[in-house]
């Protein structure tokens, strides 16, 4: 199955490459006759670098598409530039990447903080921008967690955190008898991102979330939010942490013996939390986080894309142990959209062309997500649906629809 | 010809020229240069000149830039109107932050003090979403001067480089005053200062508060530039990035504060294509400073030529 996809998408990629020779030279800023430049921006080095695979999960699958000959003839020139995640050095990396770089388009740029600062100048400069950071305010419009219209050059074609919170505050209302929620989330743009459409969405259902509490960055104790969660007797707990908080109060959870769901957010890989929480019992059949993908990581369906990860990434850009992770797929995700969209856009590359492509995306099967891809002009987040990762009480991971509804 | 200060007018001269010779991308980080040499200026008067252990400045900084911010989308004043009551409310924010050196607290503990005011108006910034966005951040308008909109990074140049000309010539004239001679004897000898009659107290309030309105200044330029606050952008790791400039630059010296700005701010984009390198090189040209040049780069230049020694420092 896994060979079959490949082949698909070799076939479709071949074809725009097959297609492609004798290109009329483009005077499009970033792109030649044999290359569109890219430039690939996230947090390279600081406390947020975590993130990175996302960033080489893109490159992954466009160093592939090049080896199969890029697009209409051209290969893409992928510059990696580092924002820290911090809002000062991400508007350097954005500008740099506009004015001496010259490229054709930004994508990845994890950490909304940085995204929002860069906006304006992406804005500005009509740059095209596909990126994965979570805060809905980047590219929602009316639907989709933002307001009015879209930015004209700016989408994702992952979900953003708005749909992520959704989903999270969906599946904790799909478990039996669930009403009081409790939510534990970092104090920044990122974790309100997802927690607040949750909250909504819970409570327009008739639920009740009873307690919002904090979890400062760099916490490694979590007691305190534990018993004072204990204390409200909830039926579920919403997580909106990044990995090594989301670690702590799955331990501590446990270790009080808290006995509800524990639903993460996407900032953490699910692998790499029940690695190490290093418990099975503080995990099994209680931890839960968003999936974004058709199947479980390592499943036959996306054998192919993790064939792609492998061969196309560096070693030093995997893993220690060799095997991406959740983040690199995700990443991979951002980086299938965006060569769509020049595939679609065809010979004559122009940022219109390019956004015309991408707003023509309709329930596009980009052989990764849970969700298909759909963009048009006035809504201009791809991916709205998602499942959800957990363990059985064996320790399998089972990937569910619902609460308690596995996918197979 | 004999040389005199005179000749650093023609360093604000000659950069009129820069915005002819940079794209954007250089012009910005030119822009957060000079951000940072008012940050610095305002930073070195509390440890530098005061010579006290106070890291209040994030808070200053932070300040400055929401009260900047606030006072734009939320009254919506011009943003040219908000440079000195952003530095207003950064004064009163060091007037707050020197009631613990008030108190006779000193050394690690006044560390630990300002630290935690720092981290204090971080939380208030996370706490208060209703003025500050909260977590999610509040996003600056275009800062504007009469009418005329500072879109461009040129345009946001030629204003910030007017405040840091009056800033420096502002803050030097204090230091070479009877003002800043009583902060170095503040700094030399605290009991030895009070004997001579120096009213103390008097000058840690005025220190902290022209630190707090100086970086407050600073930090209504980094709204303008960045144009999207977030209580992050106010950590810990801000903090470091002060203390290395007057650390680089040379503690207690105007020249220092601009030459560890200059540095501090513009090694990392040297070394962008290096991802990793930079934060070791930031290591390294500090550990190089600290162990050879403890007075830090502006000793350097001091020993080129006396001029580039800070006039208040001269007898030391």
């Amino acid at each position: 199955m896994g060979t079959k996809r490949k082949t698909l998408h070799t076939a479709a990629v071949a074809f725009a490459f097959a297609a492609g020779w004798g290109v009329a030279a483009a005077e499009e800023r970033g792109v030649t006759d044999t290359t569109i430049k890219i430039g690939n921006i996230g947090p390279f080095t600081g406390k947020a670098a975590i993130f990175n695979p996302l960033n080489y999960g893109s490159a992954a699958y466009m160093r592939y598409v090049n080896d199969l000959g890029g697009v209409y003839g051209r290969k893409f020139e992928i510059v990696f530039g580092d924002t820290a995640c911090a809002e000062a050095k991400g508007i350097a990396a954005a500008k740099k990447m506009v004015h001496d770089e010259k490229v054709f388009m930004i994508t990845v740029n994890p950490c909304s903080g940085v995204a929002m600062a860069a906006k304006p100048t992406f804005v500005q400069e009509g740059m095209i921008w596909s990126g994965v950071s979570a805060n809905p305010k980047i590219t929602g419009s009316i639907g989709s967690g933002g307001s009015g219209a879209p930015p004209e050059y700016m989408f994702h074609v992952t979900p953003n955190g708005y749909f992520s919170g959704l989903t999270m505050g969906k599946f904790m209302m799909t478990k039996p008898g669930a009403k009081k929620v409790a939510i534990v989330a970092h104090t920044n743009d990122w974790a309100r991102g997802y927690c607040d459409p949750a909250k909504e969405y819970i409570e327009s259902q008739g639920g009740e979330v009873v307690l919002d509490t904090a979890m400062e960055r760099g916490s490694t104790d979590a007691t305190a939010q534990v018993l004072q969660i204990k204390s409200q007797g909830v039926d579920g707990v919403l997580g909106c942490l990044y990995q090594p908080e989301l670690v702590v109060l799955l331990r501590d959870a446990h270790k009080y013996q808290l006995g509800v769901p524990v639903i993460g957010a996407l900032g953490a890989d699910f692998g790499q939390v029940v690695q190490q929480v290093g418990n099975p019992d503080a995990v099994n059949g209680v931890f839960f986080q968003g999936h974004l993908y058709k199947d479980k990581i390592g499943a036959p369906a996306l054998e192919w894309a993790k064939q792609i990860l492998v061969k196309y990434l560096t070693e030093d850009e995997l893993p220690s142990d060799g095997d991406p992770t959740h983040f690199y797929y995700f990443g991979m995700m951002n980086g299938v959209g965006v060569v769509e969209g020049f595939r679609r856009a065809g010979r004559d590359l122009t940022r219109e062309s390019y956004m015309a492509a991408i707003e023509s995306l309709r329930s596009f099967d980009n052989n990764l997500s849970a969700g298909s891809v759909t963009i048009t002009d006035d809504q201009h987040v791809g991916v709205s649906d998602m499942y959800f990762n957990g363990l059985d009480e064996s320790g399998n991971e089972v990937i569910f629809t619902a609460y308690g509804q596995p996918l197979h | 010809m004999k040389l005199t200060r005179s000749v650093f007018w023609l360093l604000p001269i000659a950069a009129l020229a820069l915005p002819l010779l940079v794209n954007p991308y250089h012009q910005y980080v030119v822009n957060l240069i000079l951000v940072y040499v008012v940050v610095g200026v305002g930073f070195n008067i509390v440890v530098g000149n005061l010579g006290q252990l106070a890291f209040s400045n994030v808070a200053f900084f932070g300040i400055g830039a929401y009260a900047s911010a606030i006072f734009t989308t939320q009254l919506g004043i011009p943003w040219w109107l908000t440079v000195i009551p952003a530095g207003v409310v950064g004064a009163i924010a060091g007037c707050a932050a020197s009631i613990p050196a008030l108190r006779g607290v000193r050394l690690f503990y006044l560390a630990i003090m300002t630290l935690a005011f720092g981290e204090l108006m971080r939380w208030s910034y996370i706490r208060t979403p209703a003025l500050t966005g909260g977590s999610m951040g509040l996003t600056v308008p275009p800062a504007e001067l009469f009418g005329w909109v500072l879109e461009s990074e040129t345009q946001k140049f030629y204003v910030f480089l007017v405040i840091v000309v009056v800033i420096v010539v502002a803050v030097s004239r204090i230091l070479e005053s009877r003002i800043g001679r009583a902060f170095l004897s503040i700094k030399n000898d605290e009991r030895a200062a009070a004997a001579m009659a120096v009213p103390t107290g008097r000058y840690f309030v005025l220190a902290f508060a022209l630190s707090g309105f100086v970086v407050g200044i600073g930090g209504s330029m980094y709204a303008a530039l960045v144009g999207h606050l977030s209580p992050e952008a106010f950590d810990l790791v801000q903090l470091i990035l002060h203390f290395a400039i007057i650390m680089v630059g040379g503690l207690g010296s105007l020249v220092g504060s601009i030459l560890g700005a200059v540095l501090i701010t513009a090694t990392p984009e040297l070394f962008r294509d290096w991802p990793g390198f930079e934060e070791l090189m930031f290591g390294i040209v500090i550990v190089i400073v600290i162990l050879f040049l403890p007075r830090g780069l502006a000793s350097l230049l001091a020993r080129v030529h006396p001029i580039f020694k800070d006039r208040y420092l001269r007898e030391d």
